[in-house]
């Protein structure tokens, strides 16, 4: 009965069903339309559009394949297929290597040796006995060593999966970072507490031909926990480090109107209101608008507002609460708007930049498998395993030969020495 | 502009000139070695070009479709011119091969020959590295389609080994763009389409080359079949996918 499963588990059938599978199911998440590479509206009008291909595919589960039950089924099935037919194989290499089964290619003589020698035998005999030699043995375990790499790349990846923490932000110049979760987009604290307290200085964001991106970069000054204030610059390709968390760039952008929020008791606090704007607008007067439900202190107020890019920058703002209008008109650096509730006293206006913040475990072990799996499979490429074994005894001499199946340098080679073979004994 | 047209011309008409002679080689042995010879000029004209263009540019010349097709074809015949060299019944693929890669140099005029500023996230050696062995993968999957189409049952094992080969740089240029992918936006992997369909190709030669190991899986037109699946894949992925669906490489680069 366990003989029987190792044997199906092992066997290169299901090998080759398992990645047929894999390749219709890989090609199926890059086509089909994924849930979770939609945004909300997308998912909405996909869902009232497509109504009956979305409620077939949420049926079949195809609409989010990566992560489903029948998707991580096959990945484990895969897997177990490889790593036991890795180990069957393994075995049957080990016995190649020691000498130990059967050969690919025997030949028997009587008399005294051969004066030609086997192909790519480099040995003497030396007389009677036995002489071995093995060539290109890295050949013989690459596929090994490839299979492993997989193993640890599916392995890191499934417990990276498990662990690791990615969402983005939005900073102003000028606005402090200390892991406030209701800056990320999905409003969820990360599962470490973030131990620093970063600030945008300043955002260096060039558009060339008002199209294409020219510098981008985004100064900081930090402070992980217990250290200096240090000052660093992040660019694309270059990560900032902040304990076991990482800020990357995204070239993604805008302008955001600036406040100081007045409270009735004295304190104050910053806002930012965030513009998207268009890469074509940077640099250029430029005018964009944004309704928005706003609360602090549990007061809502609704906000229709326009920020405008002139020289100075000004802020059409109008206010209001429960359908009761607030507060209206246009707003200059340092002029104050009193909503009632608390006042609003104008900055300015600043660029956003988009980052993200990352907290990975495991992220190394993958490429430590990716350069596994490569190494792997460039030694199966370059090395060919060629084991050879001479005997000699007085009743004649028997050559033996293991090699890979395909090998037709050796199969050529061992053709030609045999026929040498036959002429000189002619 | 104009001088630029005309060089593509003159490389396409030179390997398909080099093709033509390859096919009538077996008349007179001779033109086999004259094709070559074209062939290598056509290749030495191109290269020469892509360095021009790189020099002029200020930047690897990668970016725009144009300059990713001109490149590709720039591959595919020196794949093939390297690997005719070094074995030797492998020169008659060359009467696919360098057609194939005179179209890919004349395709490429359709797109804008105009040079783009790099994105940020592109300015780094990884570029290199990742669309090099992306060309790399290209000039075998065509080579070992060639080779498949023109030698059949006498070329099974070669076949085999080239497509062993475009596995490697294909897994390389994705395990490259994967690492790429993690120092510039802090993900290795995010299940976008090209991603998706680049590790479907992956699977899809692993497919393959499991099942050259059943002979009796590949007999007569199976054969044929399971040679063009991971190919077409493979040229889908690399050109096709960026017009039907959005990814992240349509947002950066072919822009």
């Amino acid at each position: 009965m366990l003989k029987t499963v190792w044997r199906i588990l092992s066997s290169h059938t299901l090998a080759v069903w398992m990645l047929g599978l894999m390749t219709l199911a890989v090609l199926a998440a890059g086509t089909l339309p994924q849930s979770a590479r939609l945004s909300p509206e997308e998912q909405v009008g996909w869902d009232t559009e497509w109504e009956t291909t979305a409620s077939w595919l949420d049926t079949l589960g195809l609409s989010q394949i990566v992560g489903s039950g029948w998707f991580t089924g096959l990945c484990v099935v895969l897997l177990i297929n490889m790593t036991a037919g890795t180990l069957a194989a393994f075995s049957r290499k080990w016995a190649i290597y020691r000498g130990h089964s059967k050969p690919g290619y025997e030949l028997r003589g009587s008399g005294a040796a051969p004066a030609v020698p086997p192909p790519f035998f480099k040995k003497s005999t030396g007389g009677m006995g036995t002489v071995s030699q093995m060539r290109g043995a890295p050949g013989l375990f690459g596929l090994t060593i490839f299979h492993l790499g997989i193993a640890v790349v599916v392995l890191a990846a499934f417990w990276r999966g498990a662990m690791d923490f990615s969402d983005y932000l939005e900073l102003s110049v000028g606005e402090v970072f200390s892991g406030q979760p209701g800056k990320f987009q999905r409003r969820q604290p990360p599962p470490e507490p973030f131990d620093a307290v970063i600030r945008l200085d300043r955002a260096e964001i060039e558009v060339r031909n008002g199209k294409y991106m020219g510098e981008f970069r985004g100064h900081f000054s930090y402070q992980i926990a217990g250290s200096p204030v240090r000052e660093t610059t992040v660019v694309a390709n270059h990560p900032l480090r902040l304990g076991d968390f990482e800020l990357y760039l995204k070239e993604n952008f805008g302008y955001s109107a600036w406040f100081e929020r007045l409270r009735a008791d004295g304190s104050s606090s910053l806002l930012y209101i965030h513009f998207n704007t268009e890469r074509q607008a940077w640099g250029k007067p430029w005018s964009g608008e944004k309704e928005q439900l706003l609360r602090f202190d549990n007061i809502p107020l609704y906000y229709s507002m326009s920020l405008n890019n002139t020289q100075p920058p000004t802020f059409d703002l109008k206010v209001s609460r429960g359908g009761q209008t607030v507060f209206e008109g246009r707003l200059r650096p340092g002029d104050v708007a009193d909503l009632g509730a608390y006042k609003l006293r104008f900055q300015g206006m600043v660029p956003w930049m988009t980052f993200n913040l990352t907290l990975d475990r495991g992220e190394n072990s993958i490429f430590i498998g990716f350069i596994i799996t490569l190494l792997g499979f460039l030694l199966h490429l370059l090395f060919w395993p060629r084991r050879m074994e001479w005997t000699i005894t007085d009743d004649g001499w028997v050559v033996r030969a293991w090699v890979r199946r395909g090998d037709d340098t050796f199969e050529k080679k061992w053709n030609e020495w045999r026929h040498q073979l036959k002429q000189e004994a002619a | 502009m104009s001088n630029i047209i005309f060089l593509q011309w003159v490389i396409a008409a030179a390997y398909l000139l080099a093709a033509g002679l390859l096919a009538a080689r077996n008349r007179r042995p001779q033109l086999g070695r004259i094709a070559v010879g074209l062939a290598g000029s056509g290749l030495l004209l191109h290269a020469a070009m892509v360095l021009v263009r790189g020099l002029e540019s200020g930047q690897i010349p990668i970016v725009t479709r144009y300059e990713d097709f001109t490149v590709d074809a720039l591959f595919m015949a020196s794949v093939w011119l390297l690997a005719q060299w070094r074995w030797p019944q492998l020169r008659p693929a060359g009467i696919l091969v360098l057609p194939f890669a005179a179209f890919v140099v004349v395709a490429a005029l359709n797109y804008s020959l105009g040079v783009f500023p790099m994105s940020p996230a592109l300015r780094t050696n990884w570029l290199i590295i990742h669309a090099s062995l992306n060309s790399l993968a290209v000039g075998f999957a065509t080579l070992t389609l060639a080779v498949g189409l023109q030698l059949k049952r006498e070329g099974m094992q070669l076949v085999g080994r080239l497509m062993s080969w475009t596995f490697l740089y294909w897994s390389a240029m994705v395990a490259a763009g994967s690492y790429w992918a993690s120092i510039a936006w802090g993900r290795f992997w995010a299940w976008d389409p090209i991603e998706c369909w680049s590790l479907g190709t992956i699977f899809a030669y692993a497919f393959v080359l499991h099942l050259r190991m059943k002979p009796q899986w590949c007999q007569g037109y199976r054969s044929l079949l399971i040679g063009i699946l991971p190919f077409g894949l493979l040229m889908f992925t690399t050109y096709g996918l960026v017009f039907v669906m959005r990814s992240v490489h349509g947002q950066y680069i072919f822009q």
